[in-house]
């Protein structure tokens, strides 16, 4: 389930469109369009996400602008800006963090894509 | 690494890393090391499992092992490994290529497919190479 990899969308890198995958994945970088991941996604502080995302996991430290529905967990960090929807069954704001949207925990637990 | 660490001399071995990221990917193509350790910045990998269906767009060094289809422009380098496979025209510095790629490719520097890629396209760069035992289809050009 766990892939050890965690590759990193670098911070020069812009990909507009779809991105699927099953495994973790880190964004420095932006992506424009729609992220569809089994595993985890984690936005860096000059990540920048505007798309819809549907992952495992989330975790925000950079910026994601688009409803985020996550399995498992939603993580806004300090640093983080989440303008969109959450649909998770745990989800962290963290103290700092920006958000503007709406929380939804009302979601089943961990269920196959 | 293998240097001890308080002999400096060793240093300018340190410049030509086994990969180009955190220890996360390996390049078997000895040939293209010393290009790609010059640049010294992170590259960017796309994962085995990941698919990227549109355009990506930058200025570091990119390592394909998923899968990309639509387009790319890059300043910088491309590698498409074994693994990857990408249908896509490609603009870039310079790529090496042991996957699959269908689409055509301009490299302002040199393209190089390596004994395992498999290409259809056409290919526009001032220097091209094709290895023995690679695949490939199509127009190449070499004018400046």
């Amino acid at each position: 389930m766990t892939s050890e990899s965690g590759y990193t969308i670098g911070p020069g890198i812009y990909i507009k469109g779809d991105v699927t995958g099953a495994e973790d994945l880190v964004v420095e970088g932006c992506i424009e369009g729609k992220i569809q991941l089994k595993n985890r996604l984690l936005v860096g502080q000059t990540g920048v996400v505007i798309a819809e995302v549907q992952v495992e996991a989330l975790t925000v430290y950079g910026e994601v602008r688009g409803n985020v529905s996550a399995s498992s967990k939603v993580e806004v960090n300090e640093t983080a800006r989440l303008v969109g929807d959450i649909s998770a069954p745990v989800v962290y704001l963290a103290d700092g963090a920006k958000f503007r949207g709406t929380i939804n925990m009302d979601v089943p637990l961990p269920r196959d894509f | 690494m293998l240097g001890g660490e308080g002999t400096g001399e060793v240093r300018e071995d340190a410049g030509l890393p086994v990969g180009l990221g955190p220890g996360r990917t390996r390049f078997d193509t000895g040939a293209w090391l010393p290009v790609m350790g010059a640049s010294q910045m992170a590259s960017t990998v796309i994962g085995n499992t990941i698919q990227i269906v549109g355009e990506i767009h930058g200025d570091e060094d990119l390592v394909i092992l998923g899968s990309v289809q639509g387009k790319i422009l890059l300043k910088e380098n491309v590698v498409i490994e074994n693994s990857g496979r990408v249908e896509a025209d490609l603009e870039t510095r310079s790529i090496s290529i042991s996957g699959s790629l269908t689409g055509n490719v301009v490299a302002a520097e040199r393209i190089e497919i390596l004994a395992e890629g498999r290409v259809s396209g056409n290919l526009k760069a001032p220097r091209v190479t094709i290895a023995d035992g690679a695949l490939f289809r199509g127009t190449v050009d070499m004018e400046r």
